[in-house]
């Protein structure tokens, strides 16, 4: 390939590593970057980085655009720079040839690293040798074939179109969120309640404090039917109802978890709900002991809120759901409990951001222990800082 | 709020995009530096000299040179170029991703409560096994059929035209046996001697890394937005719950988990939580998720095609999959309780 397609190539190649490392400054500085990547671990900071480092590769290499380089790099085990040849390749005891190095033509091998022959070893070429004694190429000649800078100027330009136009194009557009449906083919309607994670325990994310935004909507407080109280249950598969009332007051003798620990792990707010996350909850139905501990308990949580479309015969259900994010959106999974009213679900806007209060309980459908909160009110709020959770 | 498919299609674009980025970027500077840096020939001498002790030594080569799956291919491109073997680079890029620390400790993480010790080490195992088996085949395959038309030409111009078969160490196997000690000298001196060569032209040499990390970027990148972009279409698109009444029945669960992670083309750093996740499918199904998916996905398959011919990627991608079928068979055969669902 010409020099001048080469260098021609380079500068695009240029313009590809600035755009890059301007797109990823951009979506770190802007906070765009929050819904994309975990908190947890180096993937945002090492956004920065890469960055950073791009904008210094591409103006490094635009700067030294012109410079020829003659072949920077080793030819194996030649001590000598090519560009003033240190020696005479014609002074060995055997030819090289022009042609391509063939090393049949020799009466030894070229392959090991021993000539006792020659006062110089030959080891692994990367390029032949055309002749010596003077400054070959530019150093892309022959070497680096690549895509990019590949053997046609359409080639090049159309690879240079394919990393500058999705990249963009997705930067304009991208709503940086999850549309409804996305989020239920990712199985906002296929809970697994059997899974655990000791990573999000009980109080691991809850990052809400007592001072907890305010609900903005005009309240949609769901009155009570008259005689039925929030304790007043139907009898959970594994408890009398004896049990289910006496689990809010009576300490915990037996199991690695008790009241205490909940005490200690979680915030209650101003009117002493425990402040729990969706995520926390979704994992409290695989562990028998925490659930010991939060049956009955007043629950409250922020979370979006989509139709019930499980055991929801009546229409008295809701489902809440965080999305959680492992690495990047891409694995993000909406971890979702269903929200019971005891009466007709009242009106809600899909997506919205709600303030949940109400009791946990644990019911078994379908023959698995499902957690569900029973609402004493839902009231649309604030999006959180962080819509994702981590 | 609702926003539509194609919103979806280009958040979670976006989202792969600016996590993998980084990380080729890290591997093209690597392979920049490798290119500008690395004296030919010092891999031939660190490696052993027979092909098998080779070819198993740099199955665990990830566990010191952890590499993810992103910035594995351009780091090969050039390991190869610089006299790796084929047959050793084939089996460290396939095991690098998967059999370094982060991914055991990630695995074991997402396992916890769900026998974090069989699955943790299975998957290693596992991996390691079909890594080995790919770089043996592939050793004693020519190079033109392995690796693309430009790379070959490449090597052949670098003068390893007398080399025809990828196990190309098999020529070393015939030297006279070196001892240790005189190896060690060799090697040393070699080493100097390429080190002197550099100093002399250290301006160039940096010029040199950083054009090629940046060639290879855009090489690289080039076909990381194309697979990440068809990944991305599945990843959001389809309901995942589909897959479920395929989990119950193995002989359909493990290809299917195979298939599932060939396009969500999941980094192997989080796979696990999600294979864990998955728990209408068995631990074999799983083993063969964590296996196969750092291996050979989507964006890999486009990224691979900037190193090795079609056919050879098209043949690999068959050949991974009936192979850890065979594994996962082995398997289920060893351990009967791996093939219930929890």
């Amino acid at each position: 390939m010409l020099a001048s397609a080469e260098r021609l190539a380079r500068f695009l190649g240029c313009f590809v590593a600035i755009a890059w490392g301007a797109v990823l400054i951009y979506f770190y500085e802007s906070e765009r970057l929050l819904t994309y990547l975990t908190g947890r671990g180096i993937f945002r900071e090492l956004v920065i980085v890469a960055g950073v480092l791009l904008i210094v590769v591409g103006l490094f290499n635009l700067i030294t655009l012109r410079r020829v380089v003659a072949c920077g790099h080793d030819h194996g085990d030649h001590d000598h720079d090519h560009a003033g040849c240190g020696h005479d390749h014609a002074g060995c005891g055997h030819d090289h040839g022009i042609s391509d190095h063939d090393h049949e033509k020799c009466d030894h091998e070229h392959a090991h690293d021993d000539h006792k022959s020659c006062d110089h070893e030959h080891g692994e070429h990367d390029h032949d040798h055309h002749d010596c004694g003077h400054d070959h190429h530019d150093e892309d000649d022959g070497h680096h074939h690549s895509f990019f800078g590949g053997d046609t100027l359409g080639s090049t330009v159309m690879a240079t179109v394919l990393l500058l136009l999705p990249l963009l194009f997705a930067a304009a557009r991208s709503p940086d969120a999850y549309s409804p449906r996305a989020i239920a083919n990712k199985g906002l309607y296929n809970p697994n309640y059997e899974s655990s994670r000791s990573d999000i325990s009980l109080g691991s994310m809850s990052s809400r404090t007592k001072s907890a935004s305010r609900p903005t909507g005009p309240g949609t407080d769901i009155p009570q039917p008259e005689g039925l109280t929030m304790l007043d249950q139907p009898p959970s598969w594994e408890s009398s109802d004896s049990d289910s009332t006496a689990a809010a007051d009576t300490p915990p003798a037996e199991g690695q978890f008790s009241m205490e620990d909940l005490e200690a792990q979680v915030d209650r707010d101003a009117e002493g709900f425990f402040l729990l996350e969706v995520p926390e909850i979704y994992y409290t139905a695989g562990d028998k002991e925490v659930r010991r501990v939060l049956e009955g308990q007043p629950v409250t949580t922020i979370a979006q809120v989509m139709p019930e479309r499980l055991n929801n015969p009546n229409g008295t259900r809701a489902r809440i759901f965080r999305l959680f994010i492992e690495c990047c959106a891409a694995d993000a999974r909406p971890l979702s409990i269903p929200v019971e009213f005891g009466g007709p679900a009242p009106e809600f806007q899909e997506m919205g951001w709600v303030e949940v209060r109400g009791t946990m309980t644990y019911k078994m459908e379908g023959g698995v222990t499902v957690p569900i909160l029973n609402a004493g009110s839902m009231i649309p709020t604030d999006e959180p800082d962080s819509t994702m959770m981590y | 709020m609702s926003t539509s498919p194609l919103g979806d299609i280009l958040f979670a674009f976006l989202s792969i995009l600016l996590e993998g980025a980084p990380y080729i970027l890290l591997g093209t500077l690597i392979s920049g530096f490798i290119d500008a840096y690395l004296p030919a020939g010092v891999m031939e001498k660190l490696l052993p000299k027979r092909v098998l002790p080779a070819i198993l030594v740099s199955g665990l080569l990830g566990a010191v040179f952890p590499v993810c799956e992103c910035a594995i291919v351009p780091v090969i491109r050039r390991l190869v170029q610089k006299g790796l073997p084929v047959g050793c680079a084939i089996t460290y890029m396939l095991a690098a991703p998967i059999i370094n620390p982060i991914v055991v400790f990630s695995t074991a993480s997402a396992f916890s409560g769900q026998d974090p010790v069989f699955m943790t080490s299975s998957r290693l195992i596992m991996a390691y096994i079909v890594a080995v088996v790919a770089g043996i085949v592939v050793s004693r395959l020519p190079i033109a059929a392995v690796l693309r038309g430009r790379v070959v030409r490449d090597l052949q111009a670098a003068g390893h035209s007398g080399v025809m078969a990828a196990g190309n160490l098999r020529e070393t196997e015939e030297r006279e046996r070196v001892s240790v000690g005189s190896r060690i000298r060799s090697l040393w001196h070699r080493l100097g001697e390429g080190m002197r060569s550099l100093s002399g032209s250290g301006d160039q040499r940096l010029i040199q890394a950083v054009r090629t990390a940046q060639r290879d970027f855009c090489d690289t990148g080039m076909f990381f937005v194309i697979g990440v972009a068809i990944t991305s279409v599945f990843n959001t698109q389809f309901d995942q719950a589909l897959l479920d009444p395929i989990a119950g029945n193995d002989a359909f669960a493990v290809p299917a988990m195979m298939v599932l992670a060939f396009v969500l083309s999941l980094c192997s750093t989080s796979d696990a939580f999600i294979a864990a996740a998955m728990d209408t499918f068995s631990q074999v199904a799983k083993l063969a998720f964590l296996v196969f998916g750092p291996m050979m996905d989507i964006k890999l398959v486009f990224m691979y095609l900037a190193v090795f011919n079609r056919r050879f990627v098209i043949g690999t991608v068959f050949g991974l999959f009936v192979l850890i079928i065979v594994l996962c068979l082995g398997w289920s055969v060893a351990n009967p309780a791996a093939l219930m669902s929890r």
